[in-house]
């Protein structure tokens, strides 16, 4: 009942910016990491857009930079990270110009993030309760004054949104510490923490991951039901293609700070168009029987990259231009960027 | 040939409370387990976190006292052997654990962390040591040269894993214990260890048990398969029938978890199930049979009997009442009760 009516608020403000123009657009973006080793070039020219009430999923492996992406979008970078060029378009204003007064009112309210970890994301000292209502009291019209915290309709808000992320008996929930909940609890309470800004679009990063698969599964599923009644829409991180599968409409796949291809969902697991996602796929164990040789090699280094293109190194189809040419993202196919010289709408 | 056994494992680990500590309960980690591994096969132990693997596999190596049961190792009881007793039986036994960068010691380099059990065990001159180390670094892919004076932290995830497993198989063990060997490397990375691990087993005639939560992966290496839930074995069964023919409630709700990749791995998926809850504490495990409260299929009398391992033929067991013959032996319904039913999403 609640949710129906939250729901059909979120709705009626989406119907006003009904445009073709996507929610989020990140364009040619680079960032450099200054380091003792040297300058390290990690994010190499990433282009995504993420259209309204889309879901994409981000997909790379571990330490090919779709976190430090997912954090560009909110401004959180480390203070060692120089962002070198290209602009994060959130509904047509670049993020990135933004001061960081500006940056507060739409980091938490438009754009919300799920962190990762349930173990650490959540204040150990403070009930759930607390911590909810702080945020919700920030979230609503700036500072509410600490008398006005115990305010009954804030309450109401946060138990509403504890119900809405299926925690049964939100009341008691709402008394303990973080630490009193399960793995499975804590992160539906940074779930309900995310929603509790209204936001247009939510980052989620390696949701579920610390989680075993029964209880991550219900979690996705939820949550995947959740965006779609409300329209949200959702950049998922993840190294996991088979997560990425049950909840994005479209997905990146990343490698060594740069796009390797883009597609929509089913599309990309019937047949992958870049040889590193083709390595990727094989290399999941299956159910059916199956699992591949894996990827030779390891992720670049960062402070002295392959000159051209960045898989070229571990790549089973090498050829002479793939060390002289970086390889563009284009469209081999209606719909499907890939940037690999083996389709020559990838050489210039 | 049986090379490990355990009989009616149990551990308990008490739970104290109060000023004077006094002990006001038990965690049930591991709660009469019966388990054979067999020589140059691979049993994998499956379970999600609090189901009792890890602890089950550490009583085996005999890292942990069990509070009752026996312990077998090649035909020979283990189970009270004291630590000078146990030396010989350790270098039969050895162990690769989860996460590389916590297990390696990343003040020593490679060459010390691989030699390290052949110092321990007093075993050849530093010549000959030496030569061992190289022969090992080659057996796990990793060119001697390259290898060989580096520490961890030079090394990427694949590569130290590479190196803990040259570590273990030092002593030439018979039986290597992997406790989740891949759950801390990227995918591209996991492949490519488990091919090692597939290799040695030939090469070497090694016995694996293989501790994990991932059933796609255990698929692809597993002999034999038991599933534990809250310190038992629910389900135990050669792997391809397990994956064919998965019969205990809580298997098939596992299994119907997993996130696929492909439409042959859907087709082999049970339908959906969503499971009530989460998994208890193993320190108030509910009576009777211990998934009752989750189970989709719950019939009278679940909460009140503790089901016994049932046979249902070529090796396959199952705890669960609804295949007892006293009961009638109904089996599973084939769907899951509708309230708890979400149609498959494939």
């Amino acid at each position: 009942m609640e949710s129906r009516q939250l729901n059909q608020e979120a709705g009626s403000r989406k119907q006003v910016a009904v445009d073709r123009e996507p929610l989020l657009k990140i364009e040619d973006l680079a960032i450099h990491f200054h380091l003792y080793e040297g300058r390290a070039r990690v994010i190499n020219g990433v282009s995504l857009r993420i259209g309204r009430g889309e879901s994409v999923a981000l997909v790379g492996e571990t330490g090919c930079g779709k976190s430090i992406t997912a954090k560009t979008i909110l401004g959180l970078l480390p203070p060692n990270a120089e962002i070198v060029s290209g602009r994060v378009l959130f509904e047509g204003e670049d993020l990135l110009r933004l001061p960081e007064e500006e940056l507060q009112k739409i980091r938490g309210r438009k754009i919300a993030m799920i962190f990762q970890d349930p173990g650490t994301a959540l204040n150990p000292v403070f009930t759930v309760g607390e911590q909810l209502m702080d945020v919700a009291s920030w979230q609503g019209v700036g500072w509410v004054p600490l008398v006005r915290r115990r305010n009954g309709d804030l309450r109401k808000q946060c138990l509403d949104m504890l119900r809405l992320v299926r925690i049964p008996d939100p009341e008691s929930a709402f008394r303990k510490y973080p630490i009193e909940l399960s793995g499975g609890m804590r992160q539906r309470v940074l779930i309900a923490l995310a929603l509790l800004g209204n936001p247009d679009l939510l980052i989620a990063d390696e949701l579920g991951t610390a989680l075993d698969v029964s209880i991550q599964d219900q979690i996705l599923e939820e949550l995947r039901d959740l965006v779609r009644t409300r329209g949200l829409s959702v950049l998922y991180i993840t190294h996991n293609l088979g997560m990425a599968r049950l909840v994005s409409d479209r997905i990146y796949v990343m490698y060594g700070g740069e796009i390797a291809e883009v597609a929509p969902t089913d599309a990309m697991f019937t047949r992958q168009l870049h040889p590193y996602s083709q390595g990727l796929l094989a290399a999941i164990p299956r159910l059916s029987g199956s699992i591949g040789e894996g990827i030779e090699g390891r992720i670049p280094d960062y402070i002295a990259p392959p000159p051209a293109c960045r898989f070229a190194p571990r790549c089973p189809f090498r050829m002479e231009i793939c060390d002289q040419q970086r390889p563009l993202l284009a469209e081999a196919e209606p719909d499907r960027p890939v940037a690999c010289h083996l389709y020559p709408t990838s050489t210039r | 040939m049986a090379l490990l056994e355990g009989h009616g494992l149990v551990k308990y680990f008490p739970v104290t409370a109060g000023l004077l500590r006094r002990k006001v309960g038990d965690v049930k980690a591991v709660d009469g387990v019966n388990l054979v591994l067999e020589e140059g096969q691979t049993l994998a132990l499956v379970g999600e976190t609090g189901s009792g693997k890890t602890t089950l596999g550490r009583l085996l190596m005999r890292l942990l006292q069990p509070t009752s049961g026996r312990i077998a190792f090649a035909g020979r009881d283990i189970t009270n052997l004291g630590e000078g007793e146990l030396r010989p039986v350790r270098r039969q036994i050895q162990m690769v654990f989860q996460n590389p960068a916590s297990s390696l010691n990343p003040r020593k380099r490679a060459k010390e962390i691989i030699e390290e059990p052949l110092v321990v065990h007093a075993v050849g001159t530093p010549v000959q040591r030496l030569r061992r180390v190289r022969e090992l670094l080659e057996r796990v892919e990793l060119p001697p040269n390259d290898f060989l004076f580096r520490y961890p932290h030079a090394l990427s995830g694949g590569q130290r894993q590479r190196v803990a497993i040259a570590r273990a198989l030092a002593l030439q063990p018979k039986l290597i214990v992997l406790d989740e060997p891949t759950s801390a490397l990227d995918v591209s990375v996991q492949a490519k260890i488990i091919a090692l691990l597939r290799r040695l087993q030939r090469e070497m005639k090694l016995t694996y048990l293989f501790i994990s939560h991932d059933l796609s992966l255990v698929r692809n290496v597993a002999d034999t398969v038991a599933v534990m839930y809250l310190g038992k074995i629910v389900e135990l069964a050669p792997g391809k029938t397990l994956f064919r023919r998965p019969s205990h409630p809580y298997t098939r709700a596992l299994l119907s978890a997993i996130p696929t990749v492909s439409d042959e791995e859907a087709a082999l998926i049970p339908e959906k199930i969503v499971l009530r809850g989460e998994i208890p504490s193993p320190a108030r495990v509910p009576p009777g049979c211990a998934f009752h409260p989750r189970c989709y299929a719950r019939v009278d009398g679940c909460d009140r009997i503790v089901p016994e391992l049932i046979p249902l033929g070529d090796g396959h067991l199952v705890r669960c009442i609804l295949y007892d013959p006293a009961f009638g032996a109904p089996g599973l319904p084939e769907r899951p009760a509708s309230a708890n039913a979400i149609p498959s999403r494939n």
